[in-house]
């Protein structure tokens, strides 16, 4: 019980000493109030931009977008995966050009997609479907491929045809990988949402952190840090972790 | 010895590494030996004080091309594919000289 | 040996791919009907690359974004490998550590960057100090996490054998921990490229995100496909030339690489 405690305490031992630090720095340094506001500033930012409603909008913006990304992203990446790997040849032809694709997914598509759709939602859903596809896209492709030929095989021999094969064999096969793709999708949607907002948004918790920058108020921006990794926490550990624990683990499949 | 080496270089890292490092140095001797040459047509070469000089250029300069010239010296006009600054160092005019896409240098009387 | 190379499968299906593409590229063109700006075709794309080469904006960009790219993933990886294995070997300094590790590691990268603008204003310092800190984090997990996995029986045969502390840290821990290192690599590397590109497109004045974005900017959209191009290329390079290569070597060298405690 005390050597619990004990390990407890050990690792928040950092967290302390950093609040401690925080705190005590404008006492014992002579600073500007911008480089490191101190963390009052930053709990009354934090209730101002609550109660002034701000802070709802531009979480509710981002997590909209993110959201939107999402859908449309796997909407699309998921069953043309699936259909590319269905003929051999054709997956075999476009896994390189998907590799390529995959390396510049998301970011480098924000000044293209300023160009297309305008600084705003569009640009920013954009991004996010756009390294979403990509990345799902690749897994799906590779997930159906590495259904055991043999596996295959034998469902079709014994009659499979059309839809069924879609149920029984690709789906459940390409299933795992594609869950486990669910989260790596969110992870990556989540920083080009970030990314895209900082270039390319009007609204929205990376538009709000580097707007901010302008004008100085790094109150603001250690706000907007702090709330984009919390909620990325939040996403993943609230979404993934049970889901992966009613489907992958349960199946007891493991692959790759 | 020889052995050890070529168990080293046929890793792939090291050859890409030592590919690209040899390009580079190689490239960087073709400039400044061609750049060397087109100072010596101009009369330029061994200069050690500060020049006026009408850079003509194989392209039509851009803003970062502009930026290189103010970097060098100061810059007066562009006319089409000229260049014209006044007083660049020795050094910088060596590295502008350099430059592959810089097709001659002339001295220029400064007006 | 390179006649066999050509003719390898890979490649053949790696040019037809891309054949592919290009073909639907260029004939999707005068269906959707767009200007150069905002769909330019697969020619306008390789003219401009010609005249940014021309013109030595090219070379000076990738040259740029390189030296940024390989210096900081040194300095990361350095930084992170020996903080790593100082951390590791103490059990009570990683456990003290690991906790608010994972926390720093819920702050998105690219989240730091307007903090970095504040201090330094924008240039070259914001990229640096973020692709380091991007490189440093995964490195200095997974060695630590290499180096504490060490089964002791390695580290007390060296020992009785009479080595010194510094014989058992070179010659035990830091290659028995080497998966581990090598795994911290490229996901080191690898989130860093994303961040150079993204760092370059908001806070520099030359390379390849830099030129993604100007090509936009200054209404030559053919040139920022160019600098997308150049940006998978030079993934291509490094990931197969140098990233895939050590990994390689370390499964060779020890079987199946074991990675503890991967994190999301």
């Amino acid at each position: 019980m005390r050597r619990a405690l004990a390990g407890r305490g050990l690792s928040l031992t950092p967290f302390v000493l950093l609040a401690a630090a925080w705190v005590l720095a404008p006492l014992l340094l002579e600073y500007p109030r911008y480089v490191l506001p101190p963390v009052g500033d930053i709990w009354a930012r934090l209730v101002q931009t609550i109660r002034e409603g701000t802070l709802l909008r531009h979480t509710g913006d981002s997590l909209l977008r993110l959201a939107i990304g999402f859908l449309v992203g796997n909407g699309l990446a998921i069953p043309l995966g699936i259909a590319i790997a269905l003929n051999r040849h054709v997956a075999d032809l476009l896994r390189p050009v998907l590799t390529f694709l995959q390396s510049i997914a998301g970011i480098a598509w924000i000044p293209l997609a300023i160009v297309w759709f305008g600084i705003g939602n569009g640009a920013v859903v954009f991004v996010i479907a756009n390294i979403v596809f990509f990345s799902v896209i690749y897994n799906t492709v590779l997930g159906v491929q590495s259904i055991p030929l043999a596996l295959r095989r034998a469902v079709l021999s014994h009659g499979g045809r059309g839809v069924q094969v879609f149920t029984e064999l690709l789906l459940p096969g390409a299933l795992v990988q594609i869950i486990l793709g669910l989260r790596t999708s969110v992870a990556l949607g989540w920083r080009a949402l970030v990314a895209a907002e900082m270039l390319a948004g009007a609204s929205g918790l990376g538009y709000m952190t580097i707007e901010a920058v302008q004008w100085y108020k790094t109150d603001v921006v250690i706000l907007g840090m702090i709330l984009i990794g919390v909620l990325w926490l939040a996403l993943d550990r609230l979404l993934f972790v049970p889901l992966e624990r009613a489907t992958v683990i349960r199946w007891g499949v493991v692959q790759r | 010895m020889t052995r050890r080496w070529a168990r080293l270089l046929a890793h792939r890292p090291v050859w890409v590494t030592g590919l690209l490092v040899i390009a580079y140095l190689a490239f960087q001797l073709w400039a400044e030996w061609a750049g060397a040459a087109k100072l010596q047509a101009a009369g330029l070469r061994g200069a050690d004080r500060p020049a006026h000089v009408e850079l003509v250029l194989a392209v039509t300069p851009e803003p970062f091309h502009m930026a290189i010239f103010q970097d060098a010296g100061r810059l007066i006009a562009v006319r089409g594919q000229s260049v014209f600054l006044l007083d660049v160092p020795p050094d910088a005019l060596r590295a502008l000289a350099a430059r592959y896409w810089v097709r001659a240098v002339r001295p220029w009387a400064g007006r | 040996m390179i006649a066999r190379g050509l003719r390898s499968p890979r490649l053949l299906e790696s040019a037809g791919g891309l054949a592919l593409v290009l073909a639907l590229w260029q004939l999707s063109v005068p269906l959707v009907g767009l200007s150069e700006y905002f769909y330019p075709s697969p020619l306008r794309v390789a003219r401009a690359f010609a005249e940014l080469i021309e013109k030595g904006i090219l070379p000076v960009y990738v040259a740029d974004s390189l030296a940024r790219y390989a210096g900081s993933v040194a300095v990361g990886t350095l930084l992170g490998v020996v903080l790593g294995v100082a951390v590791g070997l103490s059990r009570l300094v990683s456990r003290l550590l690991a906790p608010f590790i994972n926390f720093l590691y819920a702050i998105v990268e690219a989240a730091w960057i307007p903090l970095f603008v504040v201090w330094w204003g924008y240039g070259i310092k914001v990229i640096v100090v973020l692709l380091v800190y991007i490189v440093f984090f995964p490195m200095f997990y997974n060695t630590m996490v290499g180096v504490r996995t060490v089964p002791q029986v390695y580290v007390d045969a060296v020992r009785a054998l009479g080595a010194r502390r510094w014989q058992v840290i070179a010659d035990v821990i830091v290659p028995a921990a080497l998966p581990n290192i090598i795994t911290g690599v490229r996901v080191g590397a690898g989130f860093a490229f994303r961040g150079l590109i993204f760092a370059e497109m908001l806070a520099a004045k030359t390379g390849v995100g830099y030129l993604i974005y100007e090509g936009v900017s200054t209404q030559h959209t053919a040139r920022t496909i160019v600098g997308m191009i150049c940006m998978g290329l030079m993934w291509l390079v490094i990931d197969n030339a140098y990233l895939k290569p050590f990994e390689r070597a370390t499964i060779e060298r020890w079987g199946v690489v074991v990675t503890a405690g991967e994190k999301g």
